[in-house]
């Protein structure tokens, strides 16, 4: 049984009155919303307060969810949306996070080599995914962390499929944009 | 931007569209480095780890988060809440500016000068009046009775009754002047504070009017004095012209 599966038999008890199953359901999907969060801002407070957010809309909205079975998509959208509006209660920090960012970026140009060692390479992406546009950073976690079709990822954000797939191409290609100025040129083989 | 790109890239492609897909590939260059660049993005993407958060629990009562400026301005509103509340602000706005007062302004006493009714003269003169009368009246009725006793007993003495009667006339003169000495007195302490007001303007304005006439003493003096030499000095020019004359006809 899929998450969303076994998510639409706990939606059905909590509708009727089942708190331990509401519990459940946000056990089943914290991980999942938690992770999103922080790719999409590269940082655990934000992320966790997403999570937070998110869920409290779920609570809260849950009843208004005709379709027990889009539920997945419903919780991206949620959280996409919080993170849109955490990210611009942010956006006086971050400018400053941005200079920090590039400072890092900046000295690990001299030394890439102690950088892959220390196993920051993930860092380092993450870093990069914060400085492309968020309607090109949300679709690239949707597809790349999420694995959702271009239709499904169209069905959350309220976009079209040319959109989402456009979304993604020009944000892979800014991404790239964005490493090869921190001089990261190491190429990856994605077989 | 190339859809099929995309979606050859996601394995979105039914099989027949990837196959035919893959042959536009090897026939096209470009093509072939686009996708090249796109792969090795997935693959940094996927360098990113999965994280595990340190907690899952869900507060639902949400408590709002209060921010240090929003803390800030709670307090001033708690202060002037509590000003409100226990300094019993009075806002007054007069002439001289706009005045701020708080807590219970102190219990106005009027003074005495202020409320004791002005007694002048007259109002002496009334009082003792009315005394006078009472009096008057008692010693009227007393006299009366003693008539009615003169008149129904021939054998006291006239000379005797006449000084009785003196006697107590001056008694009565004496409580009579007394009592208006005991009213002036009260109506004289209750308005203590206004005749002592009083008396101090008069003093202040005897000071002045005495200082005027001294001064006025003092121009007149110098005056005199002025006057009084040059007097002098036409009396020494007299008295030198007259010697001078003297001499002169002693000459001759």
């Amino acid at each position: 049984m899929d998450l969303q599966h076994y998510s639409t038999h706990l939606i059905s008890k909590i509708n009727h009155g089942d708190e331990k199953a509401l519990n459940e359901l946000f056990g089943l999907w914290y991980e999942k919303v938690y992770n999103i969060a922080w790719k999409y801002f590269g940082e655990e407070n934000a992320a966790m307060d997403v999570c937070q957010q998110s869920f409290v809309t779920v609570h809260r909205k849950l009843s208004s969810l005709e379709d027990a079975r889009k539920f997945k998509f419903w919780l991206y959208r949620t959280v996409v949306n919080h993170c849109h509006m955490e990210s611009r209660k942010r956006k006086s920090r971050a400018n400053l996070k941005d200079k920090i960012t590039q400072f890092r970026i900046t000295a690990r140009q001299e030394r890439p080599d102690e950088i892959y060692h220390r196993n920051e390479r993930s860092k380092m992406v993450l870093d990069a995914l914060q400085k492309i546009p968020e309607e090109q950073r949300t679709v690239i976690i949707m597809k790349e962390y999420e694995e959702l079709t271009f239709r499904e990822i169209a069905e959350t954000l309220g976009i079209s499929e040319g959109t989402a797939k456009s979304r993604l191409y020009y944000g892979l290609k800014n991404l790239r944009k964005v490493l090869t100025n921190a001089n990261i040129t190491k190429e990856y083989n994605y077989e | 931007m190339n859809d099929k790109l995309m979606d050859y890239l996601y394995g979105e492609l039914s099989a027949e569209e990837r196959q035919a897909f893959e042959a536009e590939i090897q026939q096209n260059e470009d093509l072939q480095a686009e996708l090249s660049e796109l792969k090795s993005m997935r693959a940094m993407l996927r360098q990113v780890d999965h994280h595990l958060p340190k907690s899952t629990v869900v507060e639902l009562r949400t408590i709002p988060r209060i921010t240090p400026r929003q803390i800030r301005w709670l307090s001033m509103a708690a202060a002037v809440a509590l000003l409100l509340l226990v300094g019993k602000p009075k806002l007054d706005v007069g002439q001289n500016g706009v005045s701020l007062a708080f807590g219970t302004p102190p219990h106005s006493t009027e003074q005495a000068i202020m409320t004791t009714p002005d007694l002048t003269a007259d109002d002496y003169v009334a009082i003792t009046r009315e005394l006078m009368a009472q009096d008057q009246q008692r010693v009227d009725k007393r006299l009366d009775s003693l008539q009615q006793l003169l008149n129904g007993n021939s054998n006291i003495d006239s000379e005797w009754l006449e000084d009785a009667i003196n006697q107590k006339l001056a008694g009565y003169q004496y409580q009579q002047n007394r009592q208006v000495v005991r009213a002036v007195d009260s109506k004289y302490e209750q308005n203590m504070p206004r005749i002592v007001s009083n008396m101090q303007d008069m003093q202040l304005e005897q000071r002045r009017e005495v200082r005027r006439l001294l001064n006025q003493m003092w121009q007149q003096v110098q005056l005199q004095r002025e006057s009084d030499l040059q007097a002098i000095e036409e009396m020494i020019l007299d008295l030198q012209r007259q010697q001078l004359r003297e001499s002169e006809r002693v000459r001759e």
